[in-house]
């Protein structure tokens, strides 16, 4: 159970690089062909601003595997163990609570999204709003997971991972 | 009244320990579910509306630049450089941790970063010549400040596009280069004291202009990154967002083709630190837009900025209690978090003063620098500090001139805008 959710989470990993890598490789070529050939493509801006979104919610999940996100930690842990380990589970609790509503409230909006297209793209804007439900479901279930000891931190040998 | 609740929910949350991001997310929440007015969509679009954008694309761009910077092997080449320089000095090692940071500052817009790169490198053999544990770590942490000060800068990025609209990317990035020079000379003559009194080492070499130019021509590869990025955005060639993309094109070609050390392995994590830590900025972007969002609704900031004028009508006092605010909540936060919490009050507020946005970018930009450096939450210096294993106890006495020197010219650029202006105006702005 363990391997597969770390495979799991290692291929969440490896999607978002593939949207980092489709956002950086079209703006360099975008660059490239309009100083070396005059000419560019129309639908850069488009495809980069939303394909970032879902690598920011990838990149989300991933980062909280990791525990890189910003957070004041262990405040509680300086009033004893029973104090700090109420006040983490109540922060994942609120954490949850957070995530999971943003996913049903993102759910509610999508059925708008369909008709609504990118003007360059031609694609429905729904296939980038879904990153938000999609984004918070996962993050939701790493911060259980994490809980029951499924999900392991793999921060690999970054020199540092958040600001 | 609501808005008191969201301050509270979020304030206390913090504490707890929920990631900032989902923080902000829970007062945008919980002032909406008791208006009972607010749909609850609007978290949703909000949030998108707070990530989507193409400036913002800077930001993952010069993140990876720096980092595959840092991996294809430019910093050993500007380390040697700086040690051609000042190596030869009293106090050697600690002189060229502070240049190599100015240098290097002009590659990596994240302190972080910088700290950690700088320290891997520099840390273990100031401690092997002598220098304390507490010194080493405080000099590194506290040099790694310029990172974002010096252009390029993830954070007047961020600034930018928080304060929305009306800044000029190329005018903020020129305005941080004479403080953060500035940074690097004050905390310079600190060494250079401390030097004398507490007898570090001497390395020994002498001084050799031929050695300088040979070490020069290595650094160039690195050197020439801020001119291309700063002329580039200044010349019209390219937007930020190209520009950090063309930085990061270059690294991997110099990386590749020039030094030969750039690794498929080590794109991909550089790539991997690009989406990740962009993630968790964009995702504070996302949550605070519903924040602010509920604020302007509520003229919040408006108000604010009354009160503000009715206490004093000085733009100089404004800034100074701006800086100590800021400052304060470095002692407990990070940098861009703050930044992002607080631009949409500061912005409205420092208008009224017909405060120039640029001038009050800059002074952000520096002020939440402390962020890194200020115990009891001090990122940076925790950095170093593992690295050369020293009790933080120490890193946290010797990091106190260094923070000093940076909240003083920081106040001295908020009560002289002329200084960090001085190139700007050069360059017509």
């Amino acid at each position: 159970m363990r391997a597969l959710v770390r495979r799991v989470t290692q291929a969440l990993e490896a999607l978002t690089l593939v949207g980092m890598s489709v956002v950086a490789v079209t703006v360099v070529v975008e660059v490239i062909l309009r100083y070396g050939f005059g000419s560019s493509l129309i639908f850069t801006e488009e495809l980069t601003r939303y394909t970032m979104v879902w690598v920011a919610f990838l990149g989300g999940v991933v980062a909280l595997r990791d525990g890189a996100h910003v957070a004041t930690g262990g405040l509680g842990d300086r009033f004893g163990p029973t104090v700090g380990r109420i006040a983490s589970l109540t922060a994942d609790g609120l954490a949850l609570l957070f995530l999971l509503t943003l996913a049903w409230a993102g759910i509610q909006t999508l059925p708008n999204q369909r008709d609504q297209y990118t003007t360059t793209l031609n694609v429905s804007i729904f296939w980038f709003y879904l990153a938000i439900p999609v984004g918070a479901v996962l993050m939701a279930l790493v911060i259980v997971g994490r809980r029951v000891g499924l999900v392991e931190a793999q921060p690999g040998d970054l020199p540092v991972d958040d600001l | 009244m609501l808005i008191l609740v969201l301050v509270a929910v979020f304030a206390v949350t913090m504490v707890l320990g929920v990631p900032v991001a989902f923080c902000l997310g829970l007062g945008g929440l919980a002032f909406i579910w008791l208006s009972g007015v607010v749909p609850i969509a609007v978290l949703p679009t909000l949030m998108f509306s707070g990530m989507d954008s193409f400036p913002l694309l800077a930001i993952p761009f010069f993140v990876i630049a720096g980092d595959v910077m840092q991996r294809c092997g430019i910093l050993p080449k500007l380390i040697a450089f700086a040690n051609s320089l000042v190596g030869h000095l009293r106090g050697g090692l600690a002189y060229v941790v502070i240049v190599t940071s100015m240098l290097f500052a002009g590659v990596t817009g994240v302190a972080l970063a910088e700290c950690a790169a700088i320290g891997s490198m520099l840390a273990p053999s100031m401690v092997r010549q002598g220098y304390p544990g507490g010194f080493t770590s405080a000099v590194i942490a506290g040099s790694a400040v310029m990172g974002p000060i010096i252009p390029p800068s993830v954070a007047m990025l961020v600034f930018a596009y928080v304060y929305g609209g009306g800044i000029s990317v190329g005018k903020l990035f020129l305005m941080g280069i004479v403080p953060g020079v500035l940074i690097g000379l004050t905390m310079m003559a600190f060494v250079a004291v401390q030097a004398r009194r507490r007898n570090f080492p001497v390395s020994g070499e002498r001084f050799a202009v031929r050695r300088v130019l040979k070490a020069l021509r290595g650094a160039v590869l690195g050197l020439v990154v801020p001119v291309i990025i700063i002329g580039g955005i200044l010349g019209g060639v390219f937007t930020p967002t190209e520009a950090g993309a063309v930085a990061a094109l270059y690294g991997v070609l110099v990386g590749r083709f020039v030094l030969r050390t750039l690794t498929l392995s080590d794109l991909r994590k550089s790539l991997l630190v690009g989406a990740k830590t962009s993630a968790v900025i964009y995702l504070l972007l996302g949550t605070s837009n519903v924040v602010s969002w509920i604020l302007v609704r509520n003229q919040v900031p408006k108000v604010l900025a009354q009160w503000s004028l009715d206490f004093t009508t000085s733009a100089q006092v404004f800034m100074l209690v701006a800086i100590a605010v800021l400052f304060v909540l470095g002692l407990a936060l990070e940098a861009v978090p703050i930044m992002i919490m607080l631009i949409p009050i500061l912005a409205p507020a420092a208008a009224a003063y017909k405060i120039d946005p640029h001038h009050l970018g800059l002074i952000v930009v520096m002020t939440v620098q402390t962020a890194l450096i200020s115990p009891p939450v001090a990122l940076s210096l925790y950095i170093v500090a593992s690295i050369v294993k020293a009790p933080m106890k120490d890193a946290n006495r010797a990091i106190w001139p260094f923070m000093l020197v940076v909240i003083g010219i920081t106040v001295a650029m908020a009560m002289w805008p002329a200084v960090p202006l001085w190139i700007p105006r050069r360059f017509g702005f």
